[in-house]
């Protein structure tokens, strides 16, 4: 019996047996087995006050409709990851490397979230609080399915794994709705495409496997236009002469890009084939390293982008 | 001529170099005529204007080198070793942060005011009787340091994208068009001619200053301007293309090895040699752009040549009297009855005041005062954090106090030396290159980068009469070339290095029990051992021949006493992180409040390194707030500024004042 089969049938058994007797969170079927990067983990009762120290499980707390008590570097997450925006009730618990650990012991969490490059403190963290924490984003691992299955991990923990099911169902639907889109505006084949957030005038950040645009490009049917070889983030940081390999396609960039013009007004830029084309596009501020949804927010930006003056 | 014609085939050397490392696919004799399609725009818009601005910037960085060691007298003076790049560097950040568009309008100006401010104290604050030292090297680096990790602190607080940060700290040439060449080719040309205009009198300084004075040169204007003109150019270079070190300090003394003595020459030579050798370095990160993932800054492959060259300089240069005699140490003569007690009493108490106190949003609060619910637990992440800061900081001062007996130089130090430097190149590389896990390889790799460096560094003792100084200055280089390697690795690693980023601030706040516990174990193993060992270093610090005599096999002794150095400085890097500055201050402190003898120092120092560092862990959990400060960062400003005005005390006697 798989899991999921199994813990719906241990839930429907108990709940018919004594579900009047005892309040919800008690009952011994809710005791909910959670696997993080250091092996399996039980919990009897629905987490309540949760602190969450990594950006990516920030956000899929918030877009399951959780408020976390505490959260590392707020002000960090409204510049670089936007939306969904952090609840105004979750308290500043400082830097993602070294957070204030004394601080969020205040906040008496019962649970506390650690991502990727947390590891290092996880087990001395167990002192505060109970720790899960997720190797969200690895070169060994497809990251799509990561933050997915995490997305749905988290779900269960707090007995909305209907909440996040469904909105997975959502996004998928309007992902196959978003690509229906694409290959009618391109009826000879989806054009390649490469998607890059530009560090200053002269250097590039360029998104390639296994990252999240990535997943976002697979499921609207677009092959990469600059194939990176695989690792953790999916990312190469490149002088932009580099963006001159790409031969066809298009080319999106990620605001915020404020020495723009700067580079725009070169003749170097000028010649590139993407833009002697006129495939060349801007995204609104995206955060690339997020969580599950933000693979849709990504392909609906994409899809707008593709579709506005389309040649 | 010869020194011409050799100057003249670096440059053509340099640059063809280049050209052959950047020269764009498909590019045709036709194509590459009429400089149309992308192959041609690539070498007419990037490659071309990239080797213009290597020859433009490495001209400045050399003529501002050459003419800063011209008034010095110092083989070591440059815009990296006198602060003033990372005084520009720190103030184009502040400014960025604080003020960004007025930074993006006028960085320039910015850079030079930093450049300027940073330059002139370093000098006025070694005194500028005696700028030929190596005081005034020392107080450069000191501030280096200072000024590194005030930037650090506002790069983690800001959120900044580490990885720009820190390739434009480490200076990129990439170039998309003529608009920066353009724009500084004429800033350096003015500055270049003035500077070479006003410098003829230099050769009358350089019969000394007094001589100069009474020719009635008027020194100071000149010394001014002149440092005004290098500044100028430094900082003109920094505001386009980053901070790039490391030029400005080659070129003079490839001049010098040239056999080139009058001062326009000299001057004129140092702006060529520095525009070849920026040229020859930036050729490998523009052949290794497609090998590595991440963009490879062209001032990290400076300081890969760089460094080797000042190693060389160092040894076949340097005479031993001109890096000695550096005693900084002034203070009490005799160790006063109750000072170590008194030190081990205060490094009980700030253990305790630091488990005590903690960090609210109403400000400090007392453990007794919290709710009993929490104590237990607050204690429980404290003391590790508490217990790991004071292991680490005693275990620099005790292997901090070996080093300066054993080299008899108070600049000898772990991180000057470049064993930390060492081992934290060997713990990066490891996970970089052979994808180990860096939880797993921490301690043995940190430990076998540390032991490397000083087995290089005894090696090099053995084998020539080196004077301690001139491999003080080796270690220097070597630190600044594995630093070098460091970035390069971290540049292999793209994103995979901001893991290794958080652990290179030196945080002990997240130090767990049994790590704290196996610091503080190593920390105590360790002084122990050098207490009982310390009739070595007494009779070691006093001479060679005089400890022979005395009946101490001098190599065995100084490899025993080394062993020590690289088991402590390895346990730091691998638990901690790399940590600077505590093993230079607490050993010199120590001397300063009379702890003279061996025995007195190393037991002074070990509990002032210890109080230190405990210091800067609470310190860093407070300023803040919640932020929580890694110590290594806090320890580099407390110490930074503990140097600084120390130095400025000393000044302040020297003049009577």
């Amino acid at each position: 019996m798989c899991p999921l089969a199994r813990r719906a049938f241990l839930g429907s058994l108990l709940a018919s047996a004594g579900a009047t007797a005892f309040p919800a969170t008690l009952l011994a079927g809710d005791v909910k087995t959670i696997t993080d990067s250091r092996g399996p983990r039980s919990f009897s009762s629905v987490p309540q006050r949760v602190v969450s120290l990594n950006w990516t499980l920030t956000e899929q707390l918030i877009e399951l409709g959780l408020t976390p008590v505490g959260v590392a570097d707020p002000e960090g997450y409204a510049q670089w990851v936007a939306y969904p925006p952090i609840p105004k009730a979750s308290v500043n618990v400082g830097t993602r490397e070294t957070p204030n650990l004394e601080r969020i012991l205040g906040l008496q969490p019962d649970l506390l979230l650690l991502g990727g490059q947390q590891g290092n403190y996880a087990d001395h963290a167990e002192a505060v609080a109970p720790t899960l924490h997720f190797e969200l984003f690895s070169k060994d691992h497809d990251n799509e399915a990561s933050v997915r299955a995490n997305f749905l991990e988290l779900g269960s923990l707090f007995d909305l794994r209907d909440l996040a099911e469904r909105k997975l169902a959502e996004m998928d639907a309007e992902l196959a709705r978003l690509k229906r889109e694409v290959s009618a505006a391109f009826p000879d084949g989806a054009p390649k495409l490469t998607i890059v957030r530009f560090i200053d005038d002269k250097r590039v950040v360029i998104s390639g496997t296994n990252g999240l645009p990535e997943a976002a490009m697979d499921a609207l049917g677009l092959e990469t236009g600059y194939p990176i070889e695989n690792s953790r983030w999916g990312i190469a940081f490149k002088p932009v002469t580099a963006l001159a390999e790409i031969e066809d396609g298009y080319v999106m960039h990620m605001e915020p890009f404020p020495k723009g013009d700067q580079l725009f007004d070169t003749a170097l830029w000028r010649e590139m084939p993407f833009v002697k084309a006129g495939r060349f596009r801007t995204l609104p501020t995206l955060w690339t390293y997020g969580g599950a949804l933000s693979i849709g927010r990504i392909a609906q930006q994409i899809t707008k982008a593709l579709l506005a003056g389309q040649n | 001529m010869r020194p011409y014609l050799i100057v003249l085939g670096l440059l053509v050397g340099g640059s063809s170099l280049h050209l052959a490392a950047g020269y764009p696919a498909g590019l045709t004799a036709a194509t590459l005529l009429d400089g149309s399609g992308l192959p041609g725009i690539l070498f007419w818009s990037s490659e071309l204007p990239r080797i213009a601005m290597a020859l433009l910037v490495g001209a400045a960085l050399g003529l501002a080198g050459s003419t800063m060691q011209e008034i010095t007298r110092n083989p070591l003076g440059s815009p990296s070793t006198l602060g003033t790049i990372a005084g520009a560097w720190l103030a184009l950040m502040v400014a960025t942060v604080f003020w960004p568009d007025f930074a993006a309008r006028h960085g320039v100006w910015i850079c030079l005011l930093g450049g300027l401010g940073v330059t002139a104290l370093v000098l006025t604050v070694s005194g500028l009787a005696r700028m030929d030292g190596i005081v005034v090297i020392v107080v450069g680096m000191a501030t280096n340091l200072f000024l590194g990790g005030a930037a650090l602190i506002l790069a983690l607080l800001n959120g900044d994208s580490v990885q720009a940060v820190f390739v434009w700290s480490a200076g990129d040439l990439t170039q998309t068009g003529w608009a920066d060449a353009r724009w500084l080719a004429p800033q350096i040309a003015a500055g270049a001619i003035l500077l070479l205009a006003l410098a003829r009198p230099l050769s009358i300084m350089r019969l000394g200053q007094d001589a100069a004075k009474a020719r009635g040169l008027a020194v100071l204007p000149l010394v001014i301007a002149l440092l005004g003109l290098a500044v100028w150019l430094t900082a003109a270079s920094i505001a386009v293309v980053g901070a790039i070190g490391f030029i400005g300090l080659i070129a003079p003394n490839v001049v010098r090895l040239l056999g080139v003595r009058a001062v326009v020459p000299s001057l004129l030579l140092g702006a060529l040699v520095g525009a070849a050798s920026l040229a020859l370095t930036d050729a490998i990160p523009v052949a290794l752009n497609d090998w590595s993932r991440t963009l490879i800054p062209s001032g990290s492959s400076a300081a890969l040549i760089g460094a080797p060259v000042l190693i060389l300089v160092a040894f076949r240069q340097l005479r031993p009297e001109s890096a000695g005699g550096f005693h900084m140490a002034w203070g009490l003569e005799h160790c006063p009855r109750l000072l170590i007690p008194t030190l081990c009493a205060a490094a009980l108490a700030a253990l305790a005041l630091a488990i005590g106190f903690g960090a609210s949003p109403d400000g400090p609060v007392w453990i007794g005062d919290q709710s009993e619910r929490i104590r237990g637990m607050i204690l429980a992440l404290r003391w590790p954090s508490v217990v790991a800061a004071a292991g680490a900081g005693a275990l620099l001062a005790t292997i901090g106090v070996i080093l300066q007996r054993l080299l008899r130089n108070p600049l000898a130090s772990p991180d000057v030396l470049g064993v930390t430097a060492g081992a934290t190149f060997v713990a990066v590389g490891g996970v970089v290159f052979l994808g180990l896990p860096a939880a797993q390889i921490a301690i043995p790799s940190a430990a076998l980068g540390a032991f490397a460096v000083l087995i290089l560094l005894s090696f090099l003792w053995q084998r020539s009469e080196t004077p301690p100084a001139i491999l003080i200055l080796t270690g220097i280089a070597l630190a600044a070339l594995l630093d070098a390697m460091i970035q390069f690795a971290m540049a292999r690693a793209g994103e995979e290095a901001y893991d290794l980023l958080a652990w290179k601030t030196g945080a002990t706040s997240l130090a767990s029990p049994p790590g704290a516990a196996t610091l503080c174990a190593t920390a105590v193993a360790i002084f122990g051992l050098t207490f009982a060992l310390r009739r070595w270093l007494t009779l070691l610090s006093l001479g060679e021949g005089m400890a022979a005599a005395r009946g101490v096999g001098v190599i065995p002794a100084r490899r025993i006493l080394l062993t020590l150095v690289a088991a402590g400085a390895g346990s730091v890097v691998a638990w901690v992180g790399p940590i600077s500055f505590i093993g230079l201050l607490a050993p010199h402190a120590a001397t300063m409040l009379g702890a003279r003898r061996v025995g007195q120092q190393l037991v002074a120092a070990t509990a002032l390194g210890a109080i230190l560092l405990v210091a800067a862990e609470v310190t860093g959990r407070f300023v803040a707030y919640p932020n929580q400060l890694p110590a290594g960062v806090v320890a580099a400003l407390i110490g930074g500024g503990y140097l600084f005005v120390l130095l400025l005390l000393s000044l302040l006697r020297r003049r009577g004042l």
